[in-house]
């Protein structure tokens, strides 16, 4: 119920002057106005006019509530108002329609949620009303302005009252969620709050709220400070990670965007197909030596993996499938699977990753998670498609691609990450022997143009037979980008990578340091990687390589000789304390990208090494293929000698040029090309 | 006669300048503010202001994950926030492309403006009730209330403290050499135009008109915004307001 009114003088005594009207806002005759005097709980009833009017005179000042009805309407909600001395007070009372289902209820009759809001409204003015005088109190006793301190009281009520929409509901004013009843009251508007000529009342529609107007001053009333805001260089601070754009990172994938996403699970799909061409030529078409090259002058799926997120509330999960050439190529360097029973190279071969954990809201961050992740040492990704070349050094080649056990994530910041493994050995599906391995990541990205990541690994038993030897490691890398010009059509970005590691194994006999001939089983390596993008990053090449010296060869990939694998060694190629293996490469890498999806690319390299040990012409497969025993030396027709040792096998395989030899040899060069997909 | 008439005119020009520079909320009582008077001081006045905040931008999964998180956070102002049609758009054509600028909308951040107002200030209370406001964004307990108005994004269902709880650390009151001050409450109400958040800030803080400047910045999910507050405008009839 609204009421509509303005003053003029009328004596000395308060006057009200109304009007009651029907439902479609035309003067209602014959309708009993009842007057009652708030303080003095005293009644006057009156009947209006065939113009719907009525005046009553001589009113005391204060509340009064007026009520309204007559016969075939609705009785109207009691409208309050405020007459004060030598004023009169004009008041619209309209009435309702009649509730056919209901005849003796309103449509437009007060509903509990609306009287709870007008309860609270009276509250609201009350409380106002009396810090207002005290207000003015303490401002009159500090001798304040007159205008200010003189102000009677209750002056606020009437200023209310004297409004037409000030005590009904408004559509869209505030209701907590949750509160039906409130939020209930949105619809039960008194009609009498629309204006007359609100087109929608005239139409018989449910009244709308209007979007409140905007109110602009004029820009000269308000302070500088109030005008045009500008907008807050707002970054988030809060997500670790999240303040810059790492897309331009080796080892990360360049999307900027989730394609397929849920609140529950996060699909990932990723291809990787490649043609390429090593110029040795070997017959068995097997490129050896590397964990991404693998077959030569043909078209291989490298990998095709599908999998993704889960995620509720602090629960999550990951797995990653993996089908292609990976599925074999990766777990034939994990001697661990050789302890004990249970085939777990089977178990795991088409899982790349698979581990579920929980998200703790601490800092910025702390997750534990437990399977098998994927390791960041050596930089690189073990997914292609995140990294700047497809074929990488030997320091990330050969080190880890996956570690099988718990990992902690705590983000103490929202730029460094500080993340300890419990895990079962160096990229092992199982532990070797007594000890587990230890190690950790610690991730620093200070600026959007730098990062340092180092990786430490120790305390783990990672070889097969030599249970009391182990093996420390570290891996440390920078990445700056020293150009970044995204919008240029020209050289839009330029950054490089550097990546030092450094690694042995002691115990068992074995040393770190000495003579090769103490034993001697230690690695370091580094690896650099230039990067310029072109284009609006539309296209990239990238330049680099890197070297290795493993003394032990405990880090250098095992040429699958006869089918080799790590557990069965190779006697044409052993691996020991005290034995070299240095090697250095480079690659020349040129990718296109013309979505964030795809990238098709071509590459070059060349490999060396200072012993016999990429694949020549004659390959590394026996006459007839293998025959199933590459842990002996294996005769020129074919067949396994029995024997690992020469002298033996030659007696075995009917004398001196009967054992059959792969063909190694200290370089390689090849030419690539490829299109890898990730959503 | 014409030097009195441009003097005149001076004046009148004069005082109507004047007038017009004068805000209401300085030179009317209470009890004269006009409908527009109130709407003026609960939007752009020293407790009410207009900020352009920032949304930042959406995380792929990869990025979440190497942040530690997983899926995209949900809650205020998070849900809701990216406009229709602001996601990303897969061309069939996998051998052109814009490269490095193949991206949605919603990957690269976005502006937003939001409306702020010390709701616990005497005169923004007198200006709710004068503009018809049914319930102000009120929470229980003495304090500095400050809401968030038009935070987009609905249908948020629950208890609009364990709606704010998420929230809460992450606004702070700033005054230079002194401590932050956090929120002690965060609720976020439902309104037909967007969210209100509203945090109640301790009265322990005892902000005074010595501290010259405040500023009230928060974190909504991925709005962030920053705003500076000049206290010494923001006393109403001779007392610091907030």
């Amino acid at each position: 119920m609204a009421l509509g009114a303005d003053a003029t003088f009328a004596g000395t005594a308060g006057a009200l002057r109304g009007i009651t009207r029907d439902p479609d806002g035309q003067p209602l005759a014959q309708a009993q106005v009842t007057i009652r005097n708030v303080a003095e709980k005293s009644d006057l009833t009156v009947v209006s006019g065939n113009d719907g009017v009525f005046l009553v005179g001589g009113l005391k000042a204060g509340q009064y509530q007026l009520t309204a009805k007559a016969q075939g309407f609705a009785t109207a909600s009691p409208t309050i108002v405020e007459v004060t001395d030598q004023q009169t007070v004009s008041v619209t009372l309209p009435l309702g329609k009649m509730n056919p289902a209901n005849p003796g209820a309103s449509e437009t009759e007060m509903s509990p949620a609306v009287a709870k809001a007008l309860a609270a409204m009276q509250k609201r003015i009350d409380e106002l009303e009396a810090e207002l005088k005290s207000r003015h109190s303490e401002v009159a006793a500090a001798g304040g302005p007159a205008n200010a301190a003189e102000q009677p009281p209750r002056t606020l009520l009437a200023t209310v009252a004297k409004d037409p929409s000030a005590i009904p509901i408004v559509p869209g004013t505030l209701v907590r969620r949750g509160d039906e009843t409130l939020t209930a009251s949105n619809t039960a508007v008194p009609q009498s709050a629309q204006s007359p000529t609100d087109p929608a009342q005239q139409a018989g529609r449910a009244p709308v709220a209007a979007p409140p107007t905007p109110v602009t001053p004029p820009k000269s009333a308000l302070p500088e400070a109030l005008q045009d805001p500008e907008p807050t260089p707002g970054v988030d601070n809060v997500t670790p990670f999240a303040y810059g754009d790492f897309t331009w990172l080796n080892g990360t994938p360049r999307n900027k965007d989730t394609v397929l996403d849920t609140k529950f699970f996060t699909p990932e799909i990723r291809f990787d197909t490649h043609f390429m061409t090593d110029f040795n030529q070997p017959v068995d078409h097997t490129i050896v030596g590397a964990t991404e090259s693998f077959r030569s002058g043909e078209v291989q799926v490298e990998q095709a993996s599908v999998g993704g997120d889960f995620h509720w509330q602090n629960v999550r999960g990951r797995i990653l499938f993996m089908q292609g050439l990976f599925a074999t190529t990766t777990p034939r360097n994990d001697a661990s699977a050789g302890v004990g029973q249970w085939d777990l190279r089977d178990a795991y071969k088409y899982v790349s990753e698979a581990y579920g954990g929980y998200h703790f809201n601490v800092n910025h961050g702390l997750n534990v998670d437990a399977g098998i992740f994927v390791s960041y040492i050596g930089l690189f990704s073990y997914y292609n498609f995140d990294n700047w070349t497809y074929q990488p050094s030997y320091v990330s080649s050969n080190t880890p691609w996956f570690f099988n056990g718990v990992r902690v994530q705590w983000f103490p910041t929202n730029k460094l990450k500080i993340e300890p493994w419990f895990i079962n050995g160096w990229q092992s599906y199982a532990r070797y022997n007594g000890h587990q391995g230890l190690g950790g990541q610690l991730l620093w990205m200070p600026k959007e143009w730098f990062k340092l990541v180092a990786n430490q690994y120790g305390y783990g038993q990672d070889n097969l037979g030599l249970p009391h030897t182990e093996r420390i490691h570290t891996d440390d890398s920078i990445e700056v980008r020293y150009f970044n010009k995204p919008e240029s059509t020209g050289l839009s970005k330029m950054a490089f990578s550097l990546t030092a590691d450094a690694g042995c194994q002691y115990g068992g006999g074995i040393q770190c340091t000495g003579a090769p001939s103490k034993n001697k089983s230690s690695f370091v390596g580094w690896m650099l990687y230039d990067r310029l993008w072109f284009h609006k990053d539309l296209y990239a090449i990238t330049f680099g390589g890197g070297e290795m010296s493993n003394w032990g060869r405990y880090l250098t990939l095992l040429p699958p000789i006869d089918g080799a694998d790590a557990i069965s060694g190779s006697v044409y190629f052993p691996e020991g304390p005290g034995m070299r293996a240095h090697m250095w490469d480079s690659t020349v890498t040129f990718q296109w990208m013309p979505r964030q999806y795809i990238t098709w690319w071509i590459e070059t390299g060349y490999r060396h090494s200072d012993i016999p040990y990429f694949a020549g012409r004659g390959g590394v497969t026996p006459p007839g293929g293998n025959n199933g025993a590459p842990q002996y030396y294996t005769c020129m027709s074919g067949a396994s000698s029995g024997t690992a040792t020469l002298s033996a096998a030659q007696t075995a395989c009917g004398g001196p040029g009967s054992v059959w030899f792969p063909d190694l040899r200290r370089s390689e060069a090849k030419v690539s090309i490829g299109v890898m997909v990730k959503f | 006669m014409r030097s009195f008439l441009v003097q005149s005119l001076f004046l009148v020009v004069t005082a109507a300048h004047l007038m017009a520079a004068e805000p209401a909320w300085k030179s009317k009582p209470a009890a004269q503010w006009t409908e527009e008077d109130a709407k003026q001081l609960l939007t752009a006045s020293p407790w009410a202001r207009r900020v352009t905040a920032v949304i930042t931008r959406r995380l792929t999964e990869e990025q979440l994950r190497e942040g530690g998180q997983m899926g995209q956070p949900r809650g205020i102002g998070n849900e809701g926030v990216d406009p229709k049609g602001s996601g990303p758009k897969v061309s069939p054509n996998v051998f052109t492309g814009p490269g490095g600028e193949d991206r949605s909308a919603r990957s690269l951040p976005q502006s937003i403006t939001l409306k702020l107002r010390w709701e616990s200030a005497l005169p923004v209370r007198l200006a709710e009730l004068k503009s018809h406001e049914l319930e102000p964004p009120t929470l229980e307990g003495d304090g500095y209330r400050i809401a968030v108005y038009g935070v987009p994004g609905g249908d948020f269902k629950g208890d609009p403290k364990k709606l704010g709880e998420p929230l809460k650390d992450l606004a702070a009151l700033k005054r230079e050499g002194k401590k932050d001050v956090r929120p002690v409450r965060v609720e976020v109400f439902q309104r037909e135009d967007g969210l209100v958040v509203v945090y109640l800030f301790p009265l322990s803080a005892e902000i005074t008109t010595k501290d010259r400047r405040i500023q009230f910045e928060a974190h909504i999910g991925r709005i962030v915004f920053a705003q500076d507050f000049e206290l010494s405008e923001m006393e109403f009839m001779g007392k610091l307001e907030l």
